[in-house]
């Protein structure tokens, strides 16, 4: 007998649940009721867990890092290894395996290019642009059993298993750097909308990210496409795999969709202002606007 | 609004005009659209705006970065596993046992791997079984235990912990893997 | 007003699993006294067979008292009180105990130490998903204890709450009768009725609460607030919006 059906069999037969008759488990009931209680035994005089007497019982004692003869502020060294720590860059990690099971229940769709926006709109990993989120990086883990043809374009890839994996298949892959005006606007497209900004220029790359990114090794979006031919030949040779040629599949236009280093979505361009409620996008006519957001 | 309701109903019924019906009426269904007061008046007059073209055709590529709010049911593979390992539920497996396991909303197993005391304690978590929980428990100790003599040459006792009002099953040690390949051979 | 033929008898259950079985109920009229079966509908079992967690709806009804509640008490302090904080006799020499002011909390008519400081606000939310499970929970408790009726409108013949007291009588229903309906505005004659008889509440869809459902005896549910009410319901079971945690372990 199932214990679903067996307790609400037991219901038909009890008398009727009403206000009365309805309880907390006990643990629950106790837990708030210490929580709420006033403080008993040493802590009922409430002094706070501070001793007897002196300058503890009588709130004067000195604040952290004070009381001996340096103060904390001089006594802690500064460490330089850390500097910027509060302004560095982080690449939410997401693994290949991931990737191949979101496809699998048609969370994602193969058939499109996939971007920071499609990724966070599967709502797996808590991206949040306000704790210095730039992006995704794409992780090794699932390499093996990756089997999709697909066109991604993610933050950053630590190792060139990841790349040769997705070029296996047939896919493409591409790095590209948003800056973070950019990834506010994408990580909620919907909030984004409702606020009326036009649709942002994305930045280049801070210049300790511009090695990255004009690297073909790294699947750049700056880099020399014809060097990224040379670099898709070398993963190859060096994995062995063959090199599916990309001119003869059928969802070849697909695969060589690339966004404009200034472009954030596919098919809209920076400076168009889109309004949900009419469903229609405003772009603007005068020339100064356009020059500024093609620039 | 509940409040409004009763106040209306409390007057005497020939007392009540069908105008007063029809405004308190206009009231409460205008108060879904009430927009919120601007802080200061605007005035528009005297600015100049730029000239904007419109368009319609682009606003599909708009569509497509607006989520849909509902996960989506997975589509159909032509072999199982899928390759990231996912099986769908096989409703004639299920129906032999006297148990069965809910997935959960975005269509996985509802196993969650713990790990408690500082990482010491390892604990494996299954949740949504519904019917014989303690048959359940059974089956899955004897199913793991087997796993663990076939893949590991240990004859080792599995210890869970079985919570009938919760309906879930706590395991002890990081069995997840062997756990789902029993749910898979259920086909839960 | 009164429908004869028979209504629905199939509703489509949205992200049913094969291996839940929908539970039934009997969909009725208020158009006549009598207790005639107009239909037969198919319920999801997601939201009226659940388990039956009585300390879920503890927790609700809990919530839902203590969130609106604010504890206006105050008591003054010994340095809030009115008058002068003057040293009532000196120090030493008259052989009385030494003291600072009259006001001290040792004193009659001084300031409390630890007294109650303020309007306090209670208020707190529950879970997102305990509070559905509170309502999943009490609509289950309410169908499998007969106290849920599925009704095919609130549409009554005459205004006179003789007619609802007959009604409530014949068919066993409780003193008190919670009334529910997709629609903000009610009929007139249900309204004017329900107006008399104390027990009798009419409630949108969007008011439906645990403490409501346990505290009147019966539940009427109109096929409108039903359908809306498994629409919104199951679609928060389902969406992809609120995750507590990120996807961490590779588990099939």
């Amino acid at each position: 007998m199932a214990s679903v059906e067996k307790s609400l069999l037991m219901l038909r037969n009890l008398p009727r649940v009403a206000l009365n008759n309805i309880k907390e488990f006990p643990e629950v009931i106790k837990e708030r009721k210490e929580r709420h209680a006033l403080p008993r035994g040493k802590d009922a005089k409430f002094k706070l867990g501070a001793d007897h007497k002196g300058a503890a019982q009588r709130m004067s004692r000195p604040r952290l890092g004070f009381g001996k003869s340096t103060p904390g502020y001089l006594r802690v060294p500064k460490e330089y290894y850390y500097s910027g720590h509060h302004l560095l860059r982080q690449y939410l990690p997401i693994s290949l395996l991931q990737i191949q099971r979101l496809i699998d229940l048609g969370r994602l769709n193969p058939n499109e290019p996939i971007d920071l926006t499609d990724i966070c709109n599967t709502k797996l990993l808590m991206f949040d642009p306000n704790k210095r989120h730039y992006g995704f990086q794409l992780t090794d883990e699932g390499a093996d059993v990756f089997k999709s043809k697909i066109n991604i374009e993610v933050q950053w890839i630590l190792s060139e298993l990841t790349i040769a994996a997705i070029e296996r298949n047939g896919g493409a892959v591409t790095t590209k750097y948003y800056d973070i005006a950019s990834v506010h606007a994408m990580s909620d497209p919907r909030k984004f909308f409702s606020s009326g900004k036009p649709i942002p220029k994305n930045g280049t790359p801070p210049l300790n990210a511009i090695e990255y990114y004009t690297s073909a090794a790294n699947r750049g979006y700056l880099a020399n496409p014809d060097q990224i031919r040379m670099e898709r030949l070398k993963l190859a040779q060096k994995y062995g795999y063959e090199l599916p040629d990309l001119e003869k599949d059928p969802l070849k236009d697909m695969l060589s969709k690339r966004k404009d280093p200034r472009q954030i979505w596919h098919g809209l361009e920076p400076g168009w202002l889109v309004n949900l409620k009419d469903e229609v996008i405003l772009k603007p006519a005068d020339k100064e606007w356009i020059e500024y957001y093609k620039s | 609004m509940h409040r409004y309701l009763i106040k209306l109903n409390k007057l005497n019924a020939t007392m009540v005009n069908p105008s007063v019906l029809v405004a308190y009426s206009s009231n409460f269904s205008k108060l879904s659209e009430r927009k919120p007061l601007p802080s200061r008046p605007i005035n528009l007059e005297g600015h100049e705006f730029t000239s904007v073209t419109e368009s319609k055709e682009e606003f599909k590529y708009v569509k497509k970065l607006l989520p849909s709010l509902v996960v989506p049911d997975p589509p159909e593979h032509d072999f199982y596993p899928t390759p990231s390992g996912w099986v769908p539920p096989n409703n004639e497996k299920c129906s032999k046992f006297p148990y069965f396991v809910l997935r959960t909303r975005f269509h996985n197993f509802p196993i969650y791997a713990l790990e408690r005391e500082g990482g010491s304690r390892k604990l494996v978590k299954i949740k949504r079984i519904e019917g014989d929980i303690w048959k359940f428990d059974e089956d899955l100790r004897n199913y793991v235990e087997k796993c663990i003599e076939k893949n590991e040459d240990k004859k080792l006792t599995i210890y869970s912990q079985v919570n009938e009002v919760q309906r879930q099953v706590m395991v002890k040690g990081h069995y997840q893997d062997y756990i789902s390949k029993f749910l898979i051979e259920c086909g839960f | 007003m009164a429908s004869t033929l028979p209504l629905i008898t199939s509703r489509n259950l949205w992200k049913l699993s094969p291996l839940q079985k929908p539970v039934q109920s009997w969909v009725e009229t208020l158009a006549q006294v009598e207790d005639k079966k107009v239909g037969l509908v198919d319920l999801h079992p997601k939201i009226f067979a659940v388990s039956p967690r009585l300390d879920i709806l503890a927790k609700n009804v809990y919530w839902q008292h203590q969130y609106k509640k604010i504890d206006y008490r105050w008591v003054p302090t010994r340095a809030e009180m009115p008058g002068r904080n003057k040293k009532p006799w000196q120090q030493k020499g008259l052989g009385k105990a030494r003291h600072g002011s009259r006001l001290s909390p040792q004193w009659m008519h001084g300031g409390v130490a630890h007294g109650p400081r303020g309007p306090k606000s209670y208020f707190f939310m529950e879970g997102f998903y305990q509070r559905i499970a509170g309502l999943t929970t009490a609509l289950t408790v309410k169908f499998h204890q007969n106290d849920l009726h599925i009704v095919d409108s609130l549409d009554i013949p005459t205004e006179n709450f003789q007619y609802m007291e007959q009604l409530i009588n014949e068919r066993f229903w409780g003193p008190s009768v919670l009334f529910v309906d997709d629609t903000d505005m009610m009929p007139f004659n249900i309204t004017a009725a329900c107006s008399k008889i104390k027990g009798l509440t009419l409630m949108p869809t969007y008011g439906l609460n645990v403490y409501s459902m346990l505290k009147h005896n019966t539940l009427v549910l109109t096929t409108k607030s039903l359908d809306k009410l498994e629409e919104n319901l199951l679609y928060y079971l389902h969406h992809s919006q609120f995750r507590n945690s990120p996807f961490i372990k590779k588990v099939a």
